[in-house]
């Protein structure tokens, strides 16, 4: 369930027709963006759809650093008005995700980066951006070791000896 | 005699050693699950981990060593599948994706072959 606070209408800047949506960080900083932009995001137009029908303001509260949101803003931005299949929530779904060039470029960020936005493009339910997300996380560990994956990821081996060592387990794959 | 004595004595502790080894293996094990329930990687909801694994599995398909880099011809002969080896949460996701195993490759052997068809469940089989 979402978290949202009721706002004055002072907070938020444009009446009306411009349609402003006000975010909240989880760090607490107040990102006001246009409604188009982020309407890639289902979340975000869920609870736009809600809040007409409220007819009240409503500052959206998201779980995740205004950098992250800033990122996912930028990505957003940039392909306003741009038909992605994955995001039309009436299309089937592709069948793998198009690799887009700006994209690759876009996500050339640390680990801990590239996670954060995929969890946050998750969040805010923006398909085409935590399809590109995973092929990066993919492209990340493709070709490499069990042993270097975990070390790229930072991820522990906690399997069992039981486990390292049962019939269907690392030995037989 | 004595000698007799000492070398049973030897084995009653060597026993215990080995189980002292394997209980540290468990407890070191149990810390690691901890420690990983806190890593981001770690634990990426389902639905993305599933994403990850198939998009590596498009492009590192197991039976296809040249594909990749891998010094350790075993593991790079498995292709994607070594994400099944990282840690108990991805195998458990990857296991639990049966559309990820449908791509049966006779190449890794007989005793694959068996495997693939049985993870891959329902699914329809391409080989």
């Amino acid at each position: 369930m979402p978290t949202i606070v009721s706002v004055d209408d002072s907070t938020v800047p444009g009446e009306g027709s411009s349609r402003l949506l006000l975010l909240v960080s989880s760090d607490n900083k107040h990102i006001v963006v246009e409604e188009d932009i982020m309407s890639r995001s289902r979340f975000i137009s869920k609870q736009v759809e809600g809040f007409e029908a409220t007819s009240q303001r409503h500052a959206i509260l998201l779980p995740f650093s205004s950098f992250v949101l800033n990122k996912v803003i930028e990505y957003c931005s940039h392909y306003r008005g741009y038909y992605l299949l994955e995001d039309d929530p009436d299309a089937a779904p592709p069948g793998r995700s198009p690799v887009r060039e700006w994209d690759q470029e876009f996500l050339d960020v640390d680990r801990n980066m590239l996670l954060r936005i995929i969890k946050a493009a998750h969040y805010l339910e923006i398909k085409s951006l935590v399809g590109s997300c995973a092929r990066a996380i993919a492209d990340m560990i493709r070709g490499k070791t069990t042993e270097e994956m975990r070390e790229i990821l930072g991820v522990e081996n906690d399997f069992t000896p039981e486990e390292e060592h049962s019939p269907s387990s690392k030995c037989t794959g | 005699m004595r000698k007799q004595v000492s070398e049973d004595d030897a084995h009653a502790r060597l026993h215990t050693l080995e189980d002292e080894i394997h209980a540290c293996r468990q407890a070191l094990a149990s810390v690691r699950m901890r420690r990983n329930s806190l890593a981001p990687a770690a634990i990426l909801p389902y639905d993305i981990l599933a994403l990850v694994f198939e998009s590596l599995a498009l492009k590192q398909p197991p039976g296809l060593a040249s594909y990749c880099n891998i010094a350790h011809a075993q593991e790079a002969m498995l292709g994607w599948i070594t994400v099944t080896h990282v840690c108990s949460r991805w195998r458990q996701v990857a296991l639990d994706v049966p559309t990820l195993w449908s791509t049966v490759t006779p190449e890794l052997g007989d005793m694959w072959f068996n495997l693939l068809l049985t993870r891959s469940r329902s699914t329809p089989i391409s080989v």
